[in-house]
């Protein structure tokens, strides 16, 4: 009986779940497959290609790269959004969140990459607004598209993208949280900072979780923008793992390719590991069910 | 802190927000000589650009240009349209009843499927777009209009966020139902849609814009520029095309804004249901 019930239930899982086997999971295996054989698929090679993979030069520059804008733009990201949440919780008088924030806070979500592409050659190209800005006050220009510099222009399109939802979740963590916690830890004698430190932070860590998957997931989209902006080619403090595998699958190294993609995929599923035995400290409702 | 010094901060963000879509739309009513003008370092000459406010002489001619004589923005304007609306119904009937299986349901593997999904879900397109590849070379849908759509359709962000929807309905009113004697089907369509509405709402909003905004997925699996969506439409800045890039610019995210307008509140409180753990 149970089984039969069981059976029907997967019915439910049948729409998207075909889908992603067939679209994603099963062709998978072919990728692990092709990893360990060379570029044409015709011979096994053992694992030649992850070999080849790791002595790469661009491999590992392009990881590292990518490792060092996930770790310097995510945090940065968390710890703003959550400073301008608690700033709009804490402000006292609701004039000082106009009613419109909200809304340019959501706002990036709905501009188009290529839309952007214009405004953004506009604002910091070498002769663009920001350095003619930064000339008036006698600051020297810098190529904030070609230069090493790119990366802060990467960062800082990243967070403008993001900022906004995430500081909106962080909101609703936090008005989730009793106010009384607050009066009863002032009554105590505890200050803003340590209210911070031993209430809010501790209740806003399971929200942590989703919040960090967001932010990772995001910070991968932002090859978009520096793909349509700065092209195939960029500087090479921002060559990213994106970049790598593009052109490797452009000129049809598949071998070295699909070994990228399997190193990936273990890595994703580590962090999401991670992340979750990071974020799960609490015991919880789980949401499988 | 400060009164003022708090409300100076909290503006910040939105005019970093405002300030480029305001400089898009300035732009956008420059003609060619003033935009070689006011951006000269921009468009190949040796001088810092200017910041105005307003065109000296504000023209329809970039509107103009755009929209009379560049064909392949509107046929790229239509597709665009027509890859939203397929792709966001699509993966709303599959998402909706898995999410609720997997919220709400019980199943063998259940908790394994999830964070299979949710692997999948981290991953960078350039990743999945070899599964994806292989696939679609195979069924021979490589290069048509489906090889965009199906595998779009198939993403599992939409599926992690409405199971985060679903598992917050009170199991108490499942199993009151169960008692009454619905059925899983029923138990979904009388239950779960009515009580998840502002949840699949955000997810439409969301997903509406997301799709209008894809990249990757045309860029490599669509070869005919009569198939690409809008997406794809940036043509270098110069001076003669500089005000009819911004006009495409400002034509490009109208559809985004509109719905971002009217979808606001399910948007800011779905984005925000997210927020409150139980």
């Amino acid at each position: 009986m149970k089984n039969r019930k069981a059976l029907t239930n997967m019915l439910f899982l049948l729409p998207s779940l075909s889908g992603v086997l067939f679209f994603y999971m099963a062709p998978f295996a072919d990728v692990i497959k092709r990893s360990f054989c060379d570029d044409m698929c015709r011979q096994f090679v053992g694992i030649e290609n992850y070999a080849r993979l790791f002595q790469s030069r661009s491999f590992l520059l392009a990881g590292k790269n990518t490792l060092f804008f996930i770790l310097c733009s995510t945090p940065l990201l968390l710890a703003l959004s959550l400073f301008f949440a608690v700033l709009l919780t804490f402000t006292n008088d609701r004039q000082a969140a106009p009613p419109a924030c909200p809304l340019c806070y959501l706002l990036p979500l709905a501009i188009p990459v290529a839309a952007l592409t214009g405004i953004w050659n506009v604002f910091f190209d070498k002769y663009g607004l920001l350095n003619a800005l930064l000339d008036h006050l006698g600051i020297a220009k810098t190529d904030w598209l070609h230069s090493e510099a790119s990366m802060l222009l990467v960062i800082a399109t990243y967070l403008w993208r993001n900022l906004g939802y995430t500081i909106i979740l962080w909101l609703a963590g936090l008005s989730g949280i009793d106010k009384r916690l607050y009066e009863a830890a002032a009554l105590d004698g505890a200050g803003q900072k340590k209210q911070f430190f031993y209430i809010t932070l501790p209740l806003l860590k399971p929200l942590g979780f989703t919040v960090s998957v967001l932010a990772v997931l995001n910070s991968f989209k932002v090859f978009r923008d520096i793909y349509l902006i700065l092209g195939d080619y960029p500087n090479k403090s921002l060559y990213m793992i994106q970049h790598l595998l593009n052109n490797w699958f452009t000129n049809m190294q598949f071998g070295k390719v699909t070994a990228a993609a399997l190193v990936i995929l273990l890595a994703a599923g580590w962090l999401v590991l991670c992340l979750q035995i990071c974020f799960s400290m609490q015991k919880r409702r789980d949401y499988y069910g | 802190m400060d009164k003022k010094l708090r409300k100076i901060v909290l503006l910040f963000p939105a005019f970093l927000v405002l300030l480029p879509l305001f400089l898009i739309f300035i732009n956008s009513f420059m003609d060619p000589d003033e935009a070689f003008l006011t951006y000269n370092g921009v468009l190949g000459g040796k001088r810092f650009s200017s910041f105005v406010l307003m065109p000296a002489n504000p023209s329809l001619i970039p509107f103009a240009d755009l929209l009379l004589y560049c064909r392949s923005f509107y046929t790229m304007f239509w597709n665009s349209a027509a890859y939203t609306a397929l792709i966001t119904a699509g993966l709303l009937l599959a998402a909706v009843p898995t999410a609720w299986a997997f919220a709400k349901l019980y199943f063998p593997l259940k908790k394994i499927i999830f964070v299979i999904y949710m692997v999948f879900m981290m991953l960078p397109f350039q990743v999945t777009m070899l599964s994806n590849y292989f696939m679609l070379d195979r069924t021979g849908l490589l290069h048509t209009r489906w090889a965009f759509i199906l595998p779009c359709i198939f993403s599992t962000f939409p599926v992690f966020i409405m199971t985060r929807f679903f598992s917050d309905l009170p199991d108490e009113w499942i199993e009151a139902a169960r008692i009454d004697g619905a059925g899983s089907l029923q138990l979904l369509w009388h239950i779960g849609i009515p009580a998840g509405k502002p949840g699949i709402a955000a997810v439409t909003v969301l997903m509406l814009l997301e799709t209008w905004n894809t990249v990757e997925q045309p860029l490599f699996f669509l070869k005919d520029p009569s198939l690409f969506p809008l997406s794809l439409f940036f043509p270098a800045l110069t001076a003669d095309n500089f005000g009819s890039s911004f006009a495409a610019a400002i034509v490009m995210l109208l559809p985004p804004v509109l719905v971002f307008l009217c979808g606001r509140q399910e948007l800011e409180a779905g984005i925000g249901h997210l927020g409150i753990e139980k």
